[in-house]
């Protein structure tokens, strides 16, 4: 879910990681008001990518250097954590019962519906005969939201339009609407899907950070030294580390995993978004600002001044189920423009040559680095701690003997180190 | 003992507990720049109305109270919130009791004109152990200064709006229980809108008072959908104190101190125009400075 909202104005743009049948396809959600169509949009995947790509929690590798030299500022490399997917899709279908259409379009490849409806039961109904396959206890869900007179926005695949888009995926659905209610309805799905359901929510807004006023927000642990390896299974890590956090907290918060002007990063995952980019996702004032803090801006005579529109960006993960999240998400936009990211510091070895007594100090806090940096993973991911110095083994070990060799006196090697290995 | 020393150590514990189990961020510098600001202008007041010291005390329990909720980037805006909400016990008075919670006022003023302030309505969680601490020691402290009546009833008029709700939109109990856990309502209920000094006098006075306020707080949620509704009800609804302390009248609340010095702490204040007018002049540069 994309959320960009200022005041009361609001352009959601839906993506699911729908893996069935195109037919099958149906997504219900409340909306506040009849939408018009031109309200409705279908997006293109890439750009919820790119916010993905921008906004996910990173890695950071640091290379040691060489002890015998004067301190000296080494560069930084980030590197994109992996994609989780997002919201699952709901079911629905389309016909009678005090139920009634207020408008009916198609967009891309969707058949868009807007409906109004009298009474849970009389929508269920009209939902079933009309082909949309319904899980028990749908009214029950759908009862609050008539009762608060809001419309049900009901997408279906239109397969026709669908073969002309040349797609092998349905693309996001984007609508903007005006309502003070700056939320997220999330107990519709919860109806149709068995376990809990993992949501990501990249809520872009003018001021600064955004955060839930029903549930509390915690931020998600970070800028820990891990291990080396962490680098090759960096999606297995981060999966593992927000399972564990999300324990922790009881299964009852939701996580903020990115926070920052859009302006800029450091380190950037991605590129930040172009102010195109931004427009595509419904981000409508477009006036732009200069942004002198940017670090694009190149020094010089004549500095290139950015010009960005002024957009931050919030990314909030998470993990919901019936029993933890009985209530919609309900969010406010803070003025806290602090920075905050997902980041884990892998930090290389020097592996040059040492030839110093403060190599030998080297040597010894490398070990007990290694050590803190295993613990810390153990504890972020509950892995074994065998199975991390299994894992870890290897890494050190050349990074140990690299050493070795290396403050010998000769960078030769002895004729008995190729024997044991 | 005073009441306040035990509000004081609650506060306290609940600051402790968001600092080290709740990420609210507090630094030591923002915990100094409060508490400086307040008991310092608390202390001028001292000394220009020779109050009793004793009064520190109230001060530092709303510094205590804007350190919970105010929430700010700017160590400006802190200390001005803090010396505010002083101030407004000295300018907002009628008949020599003020009626605006102190933290409240600062807190509602600020969120009104500026936009760099914010609260976290769901920083303390739905823990039930948080919930449960808050709301013992709240029943403690509102019972040692006799004013359980108004959190019980705010508490029991809110339930009832909520529940309602529940029932009528068909939404499983659970929310409503979810609602019920919130921190920040227990801490309203017990630690703000229980105020003494500032609520009205008459038990049936105060209950009338909580039923208002809860009214205006389900709809300031439900209906305007803002998140602050609960200190914004009070806060709008503090000046019918006066009136309604003039249409049910009651012995004023004091705070038992040792010797009763503090009685009629600030009432000799409205004989000195100069200093109202120069709260007035304060009052007035906050409001452009926070702007």
């Amino acid at each position: 879910m994309v959320l960009v909202r200022h005041d009361n104005k609001t352009a959601l743009t839906m993506f699911s990681d729908y893996q069935g049948e195109m037919k099958d396809f149906a997504l219900v959600v409340p909306v506040p008001e009849v939408l018009t169509r031109e309200q409705i949009n279908v997006a293109d995947r890439s750009i919820i990518e790119r916010v993905d790509a921008f906004s996910a929690p990173r890695l950071v590798e640091y290379f040691d250097p060489n002890p015998c030299d004067p301190p000296m500022v080494y560069g930084v490399r980030a590197m994109k954590g992996s994609m989780l997917p997002a919201a699952g899709g709901e079911p629905t279908s389309n016909k009678t019962l005090g139920v009634t259409i207020e408008a009916q379009y198609t967009v891309g490849e969707y058949d868009i519906l807007i409906l109004g409806a009298k009474e849970s039961l009389g929508l269920e109904k009209w939902l079933t005969e009309n082909g949309y396959k319904l899980p028990k206890g749908a009214s029950k869900a759908i009862e609050p939201y008539i009762k608060q007179n809001l419309k049900f926005f009901v997408a279906k695949v239109n397969l026709a339009e669908q073969v002309k888009t040349g797609f092998q995926y349905l693309r996001p659905i984007q609508f903007a609407y005006e309502s003070p209610k700056f939320m997220l309805p999330i107990r519709l799905g919860m109806v149709n899907s068995d376990g809990p359901q993992d949501m990501l929510v990249y809520a872009i807004t003018k001021k600064g950070r955004v955060e839930t006023t029903n549930y509390r927000t915690v931020k998600l642990p970070t800028g820990m030294d891990v291990p080396l390896y962490v680098k090759s299974r960096f999606s297995d890590f981060y999966r593992a580390m927000f399972e564990v956090a999300h324990k922790k907290e009881n299964k009852k918060v939701v996580f903020l995993e990115y926070a920052w002007n859009m302006g800029w990063c450091d380190p950037c995952a991605a590129d930040p978004l172009t102010q195109e980019e931004l427009k595509k996702l419904g981000v409508f004032w477009t006036e732009p600002t200069f942004n002198l803090k940017s670090p694009k801006v190149r020094p010089g005579i004549f500095p290139p001044i950015q010009v960005q529109p002024e957009a931050y960006i919030t990314r909030l993960h998470v993990k919901y189920d019936s029993e933890n999240f009985p209530e919609d998400l309900f969010f406010q936009e803070t003025s806290d423009s602090e920075n905050f990211q997902g980041r884990y510091v892998l930090r290389h070895a020097w592996a040059g040559e040492m030839k110093c007594e403060a190599a030998k100090g080297y040597k010894k806090e490398l070990k007990s680095r290694r050590d803190k940096e295993a613990q810390v993973l153990a504890q972020l991911t509950q892995w074994k701690l065998e199975e991390i110095y299994k894992d870890m083994g290897k890494s050190t070990e050349i990074e140990l003997s690299n050493f070795n060799e290396s403050s010998e006196k000769s960078s030769e090697k002895k004729w008995y180190q190729n024997i044991f290995k | 003992m005073d009441p306040r020393f035990y509000q004081i150590s609650f506060l306290a514990s609940f600051l402790v507990l968001g600092g080290v189990f709740r990420d609210f961020r507090l630094g030591w510098l923002q915990v100094f720049v409060v508490i400086a600001s307040g008991t310092l202008t608390q202390s001028l007041a001292i000394l220009k109305f020779r109050l009793s010291w004793t009064t520190l005390r109230s001060a530092l329990i709303s510094s205590l109270g804007l350190l919970m909720l105010f929430r700010t980037q700017s160590y400006m805006l802190l200390g001005a919130a803090s010396s505010l909400a002083i101030l407004s016990k000295f300018v907002f008075r009628y008949r020599g009791k003020h009626f605006f919670n102190p933290t409240n006022f600062a807190l509602c003023f600020f969120l009104l004109t500026s936009s760099a302030v914010w609260i976290s309505p769901a920083q303390w969680g739905e823990e039930f152990l948080v919930f449960a601490w808050m709301g013992l020691l709240g029943i403690l402290v509102t019972h040692r200064a006799l004013r359980n009546d108004i959190s019980y009833s705010f508490l029991g008029w809110y339930l009832l709006f909520l529940f309602i709700r529940v029932l009528y939109l068909g939404q499983p109990y659970t929310v409503f229980f979810h609602q019920l856990k919130s921190g920040s309502l227990i801490l309203f209920a017990f630690f703000m809108i229980s105020d003494p000094k500032s609520t009205p006098d008459n038990r049936w006075g105060r209950i009338v008072f909580a039923g208002a306020v809860a009214a205006l707080t389900y709809v300031i949620k439900f209906q305007l959908y803002n998140p602050n509704a609960l200190v914004l009800a009070l806060f709008f609804l503090s000046p019918l104190t006066p009136l309604i302390d003039k249409l049910l009248p009651a012995k004023r609340f004091e705070w038992p101190t040792k010797t009763g010095e503090e009685k009629n702490d600030a009432s000799n204040f409205y004989n000195n125009s100069y200093s109202w007018i120069s709260s007035v002049g304060v009052l007035r540069f906050l409001c452009r400075q926070s702007r």
